[in-house]
């Protein structure tokens, strides 16, 4: 693909390359969705020309698990990044729109200090805005726990199988799984066990599933979701 | 829900301007109770305000709700802390500005929202 030296880099990761973490907010730099890792450093992709990431390693949401696993040196990469990972398992999340700067600066702040403090958390991501409300569960809770969670050196996909399943069984109540493509919805077959699974046996058919686990709680995995509610 | 609200926040009763201070950060809380279609809800507020400055710092906040069968417990978590930030934010810094053209809170430089780093804890 070619691009005029001016382009901004968020579209050409958008548009010509149709990736799906970076997102248009703003487009002026100021909410922090578009973010990507330029060299390992945090920028907003909205209002950077190409020209100016030229000769640079730029890493997406989409390759932040491979980023992380050549900073830590390990032999595979985790299928997500620990910090992912977390945000998956934890779900401090509402609307998801932020997700993809959360996550790119939380991944930069945990690669420079793998234990930051509450008030080194607050300082690293002021930069990015969460109309929803998450900030005190995307700090305490989450980053808390992903710095623990990074000092280990890999993740197991199990992890996250547990805590969902275990999530299911004490709280007795039915889990929606949002956004499930791609390597989270083969994750999302997996641990949905044989003969429980009602829908499309192929991974990459349609990306939906419904599994009835033996104490009659359900997990339902679809692509996109609204929830509402009305009196 | 208020008892709800004051007993999560170690609420003790006092009387009102009980706890006056000439120091240049001073503390004080507030208490309220609302309700929404069919759903109470109250929240305890712990702020700091410079005396000098005028700055407004919402501490810790404080949620109860009843919002009825809580199917997932934790999303509901997630809208009680949501709720109370975006009060926060909407007490505290959100305000559309206007001149004699119209509108000109156009991003969130010119309508600011509370940031990450000033959210209660």
């Amino acid at each position: 693909m070619t691009a005029s030296p001016d382009t901004p880099l968020l579209y050409v990761l958008t548009e010509d390359l149709q990736l799906r973490g970076p997102r248009f907010g703003c487009g002026l730099a100021q909410c922090g969705s578009c973010s990507v890792l330029a060299d390992g450093v945090e920028i907003r992709s909205c209002i950077t020309p190409v020209a100016a990431v030229a000769g640079k390693s730029l890493t997406t949401l989409e390759g932040l698990a491979a980023w992380y696993a050549e900073n830590k040196k390990l032999a595979q990469a985790p299928a997500l990044h620990p910090l992912q990972q977390a945000f998956l398992d934890e779900q401090p999340l509402h609307c998801g729109y932020c997700y993809n700067g959360m996550t790119i600066k939380g991944a930069e702040l945990l690669a420079n200090n793998p234990n930051p403090s509450e008030a080194e958390i607050r300082k690293a991501m002021n930069g990015h805005i969460c109309r929803c409300g998450t900030y005190p569960r995307v700090a305490q809770g989450n980053t808390a726990r992903l710095a623990r969670r990074c000092r280990r050196d890999a993740m197991s996909e199990l992890d996250a199988s547990f805590s969902r399943r275990d999530l299911l069984k004490s709280g007795g109540a039915m889990i929606i799984g949002l956004s499930m493509t791609g390597a989270l919805s083969a994750r999302a077959a997996a641990f949905a066990a044989p003969g429980n699974v009602a829908g499309p046996p192929e991974p990459s058919a349609v990306d939906t599933w419904i599994a009835v686990h033996a104490d009659n709680t359900a997990t339902i995995f679809f692509g996109k979701c609204e929830l509402a509610w009305r009196a | 829900m208020l008892e709800a609200a004051a007993h999560a926040a170690g609420w003790t009763a006092r009387p009102s301007a009980s706890h006056l201070s000439d120091a240049e950060i001073v503390t004080g809380r507030g208490i309220a109770v609302g309700t929404h279609h069919v759903s109470y809800g109250a929240a305890v507020a712990e702020v700091e305000v410079n005396r000098r400055t005028g700055e407004i710092v919402a501490k810790h906040l404080y949620g109860a709700l009843d919002c009825g069968l809580a199917v997932n417990p934790s999303l509901v978590e997630n809208q009680i802390v949501g709720m109370m930030v975006q009060a926060t934010s909407r007490m505290l810094k959100e305000e559309v500005t206007f001149d004699q053209k119209g509108v000109t809170s156009t991003d969130w430089v010119s309508y600011p929202v509370l940031r990450f780093a000033e959210h209660p804890a």
